[in-house]
């Protein structure tokens, strides 16, 4: 990689490369039984020129062919940009979890059946399928003007799916944990939710009106969340398509919504000090008390805008740096969930959906089915509501909350949010 | 290549392996999108992978890399071999096949790789522009198009020697229209995998587009409730991959004696007229191949046949589980991931009824048209229209937006009252299942006509 970096500063290009190593190890139980060991190992490189104000990129995953990266890149230098790449930034963020980092096929196969175990002797009518993965993986960022970065990252992830039928009903549950410190990793938990959706399907039932209070647990609240993200990207920004472009300052949200993108956070999967392009990160707040605050960027779209960057721009894989988020986290109400739930003559909670994200995510609206919810009345679950959609549009919804719960859980390793309680959206259920 | 296959057959033997592949693949892909007025990406990537897999006696070991060659092959094989002895419990067995040795190249009227870069750029731009100066009222565009050249190379310890090539375009054409703080949006999607010129000529696409962003700003949203509904082509493709074809991929349902009571063949699933079908035999379309990803012939299957399930979508070890014919429905999106059960070119076979026929004696409906995309739970699903109308009276009336469907799959195909004589095949999209996603795949359909089907809304 120096040499190419070498060739680049010889030629008087600008340029950066990115490339990244991955090693992982992935077990799969599949009705109950270990069904299959996977590992694997990738490499890929990224190389972006600036020739003449224009970018080129090309890039390369199994391969690496100097002469052809940089010929592809210049040939492909088309796109007018004014972004200018940071310089002299040398950050090597290689600590991670050793005791993670060290665990055995035999530790992931072992955690699997474990778990397994512990649903099918409380729920033997039940079909578990698990997968667990080991994930380690290496980027490194070098550019012309004396960037050299690197971070690597290890974590675990576990991902348990239980499924129930009886008769032509059939009930799939879904939870998941992903952490980057084994010490943190609490499989009780993530059990007990499980029993707790097995426990309170038990009957089907319909809310008695279709206008009513929705609880959306935190694995479900993105389909809320969703519509901000988007509306806050410089990307959409750019576009002049963010519904929230001449809300920034304003009070637009409920006063309880304060939503910040945190790459600081010690817990968070995705916290990082450098972004993919060599920008040193820092706390985004997006949603301050409901009052909008900043959109995000990359260095590109950004130069674009004429904004100054905000240590944003993030590669998917190998994919160009586009704007991106690390670690969200919603603040936490004052009651807890329980409290929440008691305070509703009636009131829907929505754990799953089905078809979130399919529709016009940047207007804010959503119509999903609602996959796996539960219908308290007076505090008490009385069954499993299934047939029905619930719909809404989601700035709405997050301008007028009843509630956001006192607990708080990580979703995927990168979301950290309470319960979200919308004091009215429609539902409505098949007769 | 050559010795890589001697040193994977060669080890295979002698550890006396049961059954196990090596696939590698070699791919380039061209990307090329704009936004707004900004040309957003130019961009290529080439890339080369490979995978083995090996069963052992109670599961599978599998692992994939970048790094090919004699050497490392044989570490790589070690590695699958050991994960394949680490697994322990029922003991499992596949289907096998006999040798294959073949070389199949789709051909391309238009081979993109002859297109230069430019011309590329120029076609693209054209498209962008006619939607950008359609209305005052266009706030922004996007198009996006990627070309993909790929060679797979699939060999097994049966035999099989099979490469097969073939370039795969994805684009889409989206428009934003904005008026005060409401947005709305629409896109057209193409895929294709017969070459370049399925690209050109989509100028009346473009217009449309735009037209109907800005049309979708003065249409209200759907009042929620129960609906008869009349689905278009688009749509009714998504809506029998979502509603119905997930469920007969086997993988669902070989390990789960309770489904697969619910999903026993002779069982009757929707209406005497009702015809689905799985065919990778079909030509021409994404979801169409030769072979699958364990080297299987692929063929054509009956899912539904007068209403009663016929058949289902297998791999080598689903088919052999449930002592079903092998379907050659095993496809991995690439290198990085084991083969599944997928479905490939899935459709709802013509009938008699015209469009004007499905529509006339609805009283109160909804036509719905195009496809946002789809999901399903097996027993439950959601479809998500592009654009609804109402039906008054037997006519097609006034227009509503987010109009999203669902649906019970022991319930809604039952209730399809007609189907339309108009099959038409979309090719844009691509379908997710176990963290493979988009595996390029079509669905097809003509108009048909469901009752009782609950759309979401305020």
């Amino acid at each position: 990689m120096e040499d190419l970096i070498k060739k680049l500063k010889d030629e008087s290009i600008e340029g950066d490369l990115f490339s990244r190593r991955g090693v992982s190890t992935l077990v799969t139980f599949e009705a109950n039984k270990l069904k299959s060991i996977e590992s694997s190992e990738s490499s890929g490189i990224g190389l972006r020129v600036i020739i003449d104000k224009r970018i080129g990129y090309a890039s390369q995953y199994g391969i690496y062919e100097p002469e052809w990266l940089l010929d592809k890149a210049k040939a492909t230098a088309t796109i007018e940009t004014k972004l200018k790449l940071p310089e002299a930034l040398n950050v090597k963020e290689e600590s991670y979890d050793e005791n993670l980092d060290r665990v055995s096929i035999e530790y992931l196969t072992n955690l699997g059946k474990g778990i397994i175990d512990k649903i099918l002797d409380s729920y033997p009518e039940v079909i578990c399928n698990v997968n667990i993965s080991k994930d380690k993986g290496e980027a490194l960022l070098i550019n012309t003007s004396g960037v050299n970065c690197i971070r690597k990252r290890v974590s675990l992830g576990i991902g348990v799916h239980v499924n129930r039928i009886k008769g032509t009903d059939m009930l799939d549950v879904y939870e998941e944990i992903t952490v980057k410190r084994l010490d943190n990793l609490d499989t009780d938990k993530l059990i007990s939710k499980i029993f707790y959706a097995l426990e309170s399907s038990k009957n089907i039932v319909r809310p008695s009106k279709s206008q009513l209070p929705v609880i959306f647990t935190p694995k479900a609240t993105y389909v809320l969340f969703l519509p901000i993200i988007s509306a806050l990207s410089g990307k959409i920004l750019l576009m002049g398509a963010s519904p929230l472009q001449d809300k920034v300052g304003k009070q637009f949200f409920d006063k309880k919504f304060t939503l910040i993108d945190d790459p600081t956070n010690v817990e968070g999967l995705a916290g990082t000090s450098f972004d993919d392009e060599g920008m040193p990160t820092k706390i985004l707040p997006l949603v301050d008390s409901g009052v909008v605050g900043e959109f995000y960027f990359d260095l590109h779209t950004a130069s674009l805008l004429d904004k100054e960057a905000n240590g944003h721009g993030f590669r998917g894989g190998l994919s160009q740096p586009s704007p991106g988020l690390t670690n969200l986290i919603i603040s936490p109400g004052d009651s807890n969930v329980k409290d929440i739930i008691s305070s509703f003559e009636e009131v829907i909670v929505v754990d799953q959906m089905i078809g979130v994200g399919q529709g016009n995510i940047l207007g804010g609206e959503f119509s999903v089915n609602i996959h796996l919810g539960f219908l308290y009345r007076k505090g008490e679950v009385v069954g499993r509501v299934k047939d029905s959609m619930v719909a809404g549009n989601a700035y709405k919804a997050l301008s007028n909350i009843a509630a956001l719960s006192s607990e708080r859980e990580w979703i995927e390793g990168s979301l950290y949010t309470p319960y979200i309680c919308i004091p009215e959206l429609t539902v409505v259920s098949k007769e | 290549m050559e010795e890589i296959k001697e040193v994977f057959l060669k080890l295979s033997k002698e550890k006396g392996i049961r059954y196990g592949e090596l696939r590698v693949e070699e791919s380039e892909v061209t990307s090329i999108s704009f936004r707004g007025k900004e040309l957003e990406e130019l961009s290529v990537s080439k890339s080369r992978g490979g995978n083995i897999r090996i069963l052992g006696k109670y599961g599978w070991g599998f692992v994939s890399f970048n790094d090919i060659n004699p050497k490392s092959i044989r570490e790589y094989f070690e590695q699958a071999y050991r994960a394949s002895n680490l697994i322990l419990g029922e003991e499992l067995d596949i289907e096998y096949s006999g040798p294959i040795v073949d070389r199949v190249v789709i051909p391309m009227n238009k081979d993109f790789r002859d297109v230069p870069l430019d011309e590329k750029k120029k076609l693209l731009s054209e498209y962008n522009n006619i939607m950008l100066s359609f209305s005052p009222k266009i706030q922004s565009t996007q198009v996006r198009y990627s070309d993909r050249f790929s060679r797979r190379y699939f060999i097994n310890t049966e035999g099989v020697d099979i490469v097969q090539e073939r370039g795969d375009i994805a684009g889409v054409l989206f428009a934003l229209a904005k008026e005060g703080d409401l947005v709305e949006q629409y896109h057209y999607s193409i895929g294709g995998i017969e070459g370049f010129q399925i690209i050109e000529g989509l100028h009346d696409k473009a217009l449309r587009t735009a037209e109907m962003a800005v049309k979708l700003l003065s249409a209200p949203v759907v009042k929620g409730g129960e609906y008869t509904v009349v689905l278009d082509q688009r749509l009714a493709g998504v809506f029998i991959h979502e509603a119905f074809g997930h469920l007969s991929e086997a993988d669902h349902v070989y390990e789960n004696e309770k489904l697969k009571e619910l999903m026993i063949i002779g069982k009757r699933f929707g209406p005497d007229f009702l015809n689905v079908v799985d065919d990778p035999t079909y030509p021409g379309l994404r979801g169409s191949y030769k072979y699958d990803d364990e080297g299987i012939p692929s063929k054509k299957t009956y899912l539904i046949k007068n209403g009663i399930l016929s058949g289902r979508l297998h791999s080598r070890e689903t088919a052999k589980k449930m002592k079903e014919p092998i379907t050659g429905n095993a496809r991995a999106i690439n290198y990085r991931f084991q083969p599944i059960v997928r479905m490939s070119n899935t459709y709802i076979e013509p009938r008699n009824y015209s469009l004007e026929e499905l529509i006339s004696d609805i009283k109160y409906g909804i036509y719905a048209v195009g496809a946002y995309g789809g999901q399903t739970s097996m027993e439950m699903f959601t479809f998500s229209a592009q654009e609804g109308y109402i039906i008054e009276d037997g006519k097609i009336g006034d227009m509503v937006r987010d109009v999203v469907l669902t649906g019970n799959v022991f319930v809604t195909l039952q209730n399809i009252e007609g189907i339309g004589n108009d099959l038409e095949f979309s090719q844009g999209g691509g379908c997710g299942k176990g963290g493979q996603f988009p595996l390029p795949v079509s669905t097809g359909s003509p108009h048909i006509r469901i009752r009782n089907v609950v759309i979401g809304g305020r």
